[in-house]
């Protein structure tokens, strides 16, 4: 009862510091309405920073930031004096100097000449990179091992420009009508997105598009559809794909790739998710996460993400079924420029429910065009950086030994509320987590960077 | 050919223009971090100018392939407020009930007498709490770090802080009714 009352005001609370409206049902555990009271509270009592004390700090800032620049001018002397400083004083050593100089530039120029029109095109320096890998959470005396022979060559791999993307309030607007939307989208209160919504009380709708990314988001916020109280009745899989494709044609969020339905139905995968509610008391687990990337957005009673293994839809019946998927989650594989993608950011997932209802869609989809190539580690230097903690991965605290099954290079992309200029490779490490006994625990996706620092 | 000079010159414009567009974006998060950490606004204002000043001077070792803007700021508001609080130990020297009714320092309190005491209560209750507690919950609130975000600045594990968190308001709630019992 603990562990449930603890989840349900965990879910309570995300939904609440989202924003979103949360009614709380009969279900809901007598502590854990007391504990959502105090932090309703807990956020009207919220302050915010004045618009003075906002600008003048940030003119203090600039203040400094500009001091810094000209200490940092002032304290250095320029190229040229520095080159006059060290060229020798007569003339003949001058036109040495001189005449070694120009081989050098000679040099460096073809040097150039054939990094630009004869190979590779170099990407740009490292500091511009940022891969936002989940925390590296590893209980102590947790040790690794590999179930397959690591490569221990290096190599090189693409990276990738992201195109920005050009999020106004006229482009969510049309967006919203093309979803049966009314009206205008609004710009959200912490200015990270754009939001419209549809209906009220009971039946709300919302529609949320990233400006740092364009990722969309679209779902119920009430009644709730993915954790129903009631027994539903689900399409089969293959109307479900197709229900998949026609919405998302119908919001023209199809990618390029997926333009023809019979590549829909080939490469998408559909993963029976949900369960009943516990507002219903014959809760059961959710379906297990189909991928164990890091989910975005994390809405309570979101759907899990692993697959589960194929249950059949239920059947209509006047009592609500104790157990069984309630919706299935149509995924459309991301991929860069044929490359796997992996991440929060890197997901496209149409949830059918009740009745072929679309009751959830996220859509995260990033154009890239190619930047160029960089040295990339070996599967065995990323596996030691890994196990040394250089890595991203959550493990459960009585995880004692961590088993790795399959590494991938795929490229890594952030959560949709951040902006991100490039996608750059990373090592994604798949295996299993077994206790001090060699129970099996769970299943785990860990990564590290891929790219060889410093870079070229 | 671009002279060192310029290549450093360009650095240096790129640095001040990533510094203030994380300040731009984070620098809310940390104020109201900082506002759930101590007593009143003028105080939450040293402590944000510090906190940003701390990250100005730190920013050329700053490295986003480790951290996300938001936690390293943070993690430094963190810090600095610990910092602060044992400087200072003005904490947890005034019994709750002598210390409803006083007047707040903050030049912005709630407009009633009733909602104003809630939230001096409130925030003395949320005073109260270990240490771990309200550090957890300012991040939650004020900083909005999702749990496992929380769980790398505090060095926990998500689901410790997942239980932390209903634990801290369980508390806070009968902080609050032990209160409200007693009037």
């Amino acid at each position: 009862m603990k562990d449930k009352a603890e989840k349900q005001f965990l879910e309570y609370l995300d939904r609440m510091l989202a924003g979103e409206p949360v009614t709380l049902g009969d279900d809901v555990y007598d502590d854990v309405r007391s504990a959502l009271d105090q932090a309703r509270l807990m956020l009207a009592y919220r302050r915010e920073p004045t618009v003075e004390f906002r600008a003048d700090l940030r003119n203090r800032l600039l203040q400094q930031l500009a001091e810094k620049q000209a200490a940092y001018a002032a304290g250095k002397p320029g190229f040229w004096e520095r080159f006059d400083s060290v060229l020798p004083p007569k003339p003949v050593l001058i036109a040495v100097v001189s005449s070694l100089a120009v081989v050098f530039l000679l040099f460096v120029g073809v040097v150039l000449y054939a990094n630009r029109f004869g190979g590779a095109p170099s990407a740009p320096p490292g500091a511009e990179y940022s891969v936002q890998l989940p925390a590296n959470i590893v209980p102590e005396g947790a040790y690794f091992t590999a179930n397959i022979s690591l490569s221990d060559s290096a190599g090189k791999a693409a990276v990738y420009k992201i195109e920005s993307a050009d999020i106004t309030a006229d482009s969510v607007t049309s967006l919203g009508h093309r979803l049966g939307f009314v009206g205008s989208a609004r710009f959200s209160n912490d200015g990270t997105r754009y939001i419209m919504t549809q209906g009220s009380g009971d039946y709300e709708i919302q529609l949320t598009v990233w400006t740092a990314s364009g990722a969309v988001e679209y779902g119920y916020l009430s009644p709730e559809k993915l954790y129903p109280s009631q027994q539903v009745q689900l399409p089969s899989k293959y109307m479900a794909e197709t229900i998949a494709y026609d919405f998302l044609q119908q919001a023209d969020l199809l990618p390029s790739e997926y333009q023809n339905v019979v590549k829909v139905e080939a490469d998408t995968t559909v993963a029976a998710a949900g369960g009943y509610s516990v507002s219903g008391r014959a809760t059961v687990e959710a379906a297990p996460p189909v991928a164990a990337a890091p989910s975005f957005p994390p809405p309570p009673g979101a759907p899990s993400e692993e697959p589960a293994p194929p249950v059949p839809a239920p059947t209509p019946a006047p009592t609500p079924a104790p157990q069984g998927p309630t919706y299935w989650l149509v995924q459309f594989p991301y991929f860069v420029d044929g490359a796997e993608a992996t991440g929060p950011g890197s997901k496209i997932e149409v949830s059918v429910g009740d009745n072929g209802e679309v009751v959830k869609m996220v859509w995260s989809w990033r154009p890239v065009s190619p930047l160029g190539t960089d040295n990339i580690i070996s599967p065995m230097q990323a596996f030691q950086d890994l196990t040394q903690g250089k890595g991203g991965i959550e493990l459960p605290l009585n995880c004692q030994q961590v088993v790795v099954d399959k590494v991938q290079l795929k490229y890594w992309l952030d959560p949709p509320s951040e902006k991100q200029d490039y996608a750059v490779p990373v090592y994604e490490f798949t295996g299993k987590c077994f206790d001090k006994s060699g129970n099996t625990l769970e299943d785990f996706t860990g990564w590290t960077t891929a790219l060889k620092y410093p870079l070229n | 050919m671009v002279s060192r000079e310029h290549t450093a010159a360009d650095s240096q414009q790129t640095a001040i223009g990533g510094f203030t567009a994380i300040y731009e974006a984070h620098m809310a998060y940390v104020f109201r971090y900082i506002s759930y950490r101590v007593s009143n606004r003028h105080e939450a204002e040293d402590l944000t100018s510090l906190v940003f000043e701390k990250a100005l001077a730190a920013f050329d070792r700053y490295d986003p392939r480790k951290s996300a803007p938001q936690t390293w700021l943070l993690t430094i508001a963190r810090n600095t407020v610990t910092d602060h609080l044992r400087k200072s130990s003005k904490r947890k020297t005034m019994p709750l009930d002598d210390a409803v009714g006083v007047a707040s320092a903050d030049p912005s309190p709630p407009e009633t007498t009733e909602t104003r005491e809630e939230y001096e209560k409130l925030q003395l209750c949320l005073a109260v709490l270990p240490q771990r507690e309200q550090e957890i919950i300012s991040l939650k609130f004020g900083g909005e770090l999702n749990n496992r975000q929380i769980a790398s600045v505090v060095g926990l594990s998500q689901n410790n802080v997942g239980t932390i968190l209903f634990r801290a308001f369980c508390k806070l709630r009968n902080c609050l009714k032990g209160w409200l019992n007693e009037r």
